[in-house]
């Protein structure tokens, strides 16, 4: 009986305090075939494809998660597993990361992101 | 009637008053003026970062663009904003010991060129959970600089 209670107390706590994300996208230019759920994206941080591309979406995002439920949260983990995620769904194959912030308070350590997802245009000229 | 064992109440205990010896900190309005000791995208910091302060070489318009970009990706909820001022609030979060969010953010912004904006940030934390709360001036104008020289 114990055990049950401190189970459920346990189980309210970590949905409490566990790790949230919310995800706004956008839409550019007429719609393309979504890709597999999991699909290759390649991601640039500070550069940008040198093949030419279509942009085909903006994505903001804000991830926060417990120290204690999961550690910090990373750019290159979190962030990049949600854009993935959005990216495919627009049928794009990059990620453009055009800014982020990382904040921490207390237990809580938090992501922004601002993304733009193009689709290269000139994937398969060779 | 809930019964509590001592050492349990004696937990809660400290830590209620860990809440509330926290107390308030911080300014609700900052102490910078400008003056000509100002140099563009070098901001100047106030004791413990509650107050803070950079002359973003950028017009009105796109520093107030990226003063609420920044107050959203700190995880604020904007509560009050006119051309040259904007009020923001942390979001409270639920911790396993220590809950955060509640600080009160105040973004002053006034045109003092062509594509220049003089801006301050004041923080103050607040008596309700304000041993998770901390001072966020120095970083908000850090990622202000950080957007602006983008």
């Amino acid at each position: 009986m114990l055990a049950e209670k401190t189970l459920i107390i346990l189980s309210i706590i970590i949905l409490l305090v566990g790790c949230a994300t919310t995800t706004k996208v956008e839409r550019i230019n007429s719609p393309h075939k979504s890709n597999e759920k999991n699909c290759d994206i390649n991601f640039y941080k500070d550069t940008k494809p040198s093949k030419s591309y279509e942009i085909i979406g903006k994505i903001e995002s804000h991830i926060k998660k417990n120290l204690f439920f999961g550690g910090i949260v990373q750019l290159e983990d979190e962030a990049y597993s949600e854009l993935r995620l959005k990216a495919c769904d627009l049928g794009g194959d990059s990620v453009v990361i055009d800014d982020y912030i990382e904040t921490s308070a207390a237990e809580m350590s938090h992501i922004h992101v601002w993304a733009t997802v193009l689709k290269l245009t000139t994937k398969n000229a060779n | 009637m809930l019964k509590i064992k001592k050492p349990v109440a004696l937990l809660i205990a400290s830590f209620s008053s860990l809440v509330i010896l926290s107390g308030c900190a911080g300014v609700q309005v900052s102490k910078f003026t400008f003056d000509d000791s100002f140099k563009v995208n070098k901001p100047m910091k106030g004791e413990k970062c509650y107050d803070a302060s950079v002359l973003l070489g950028v017009n009105l318009n796109r520093a107030r663009d990226i003063t609420k970009k920044v107050l959203v990706a700190v995880d604020s909820t904007i509560t009050e904003e006119t051309d040259t001022l904007i009020k923001a609030q942390r979001n409270r979060h639920i911790g396993l010991f220590v809950g955060s969010g509640g600080e009160e953010l105040s973004v002053k912004l006034k045109k003092t060129g062509e594509s220049e904006t003089f801006t301050t940030v004041a923080t103050k934390t607040g008596f309700v959970g304000g041993a998770g709360q901390k001072a966020w001036s120095c970083q908000i104008v850090d990622e202000m600089v950080k957007m602006v020289q983008k």
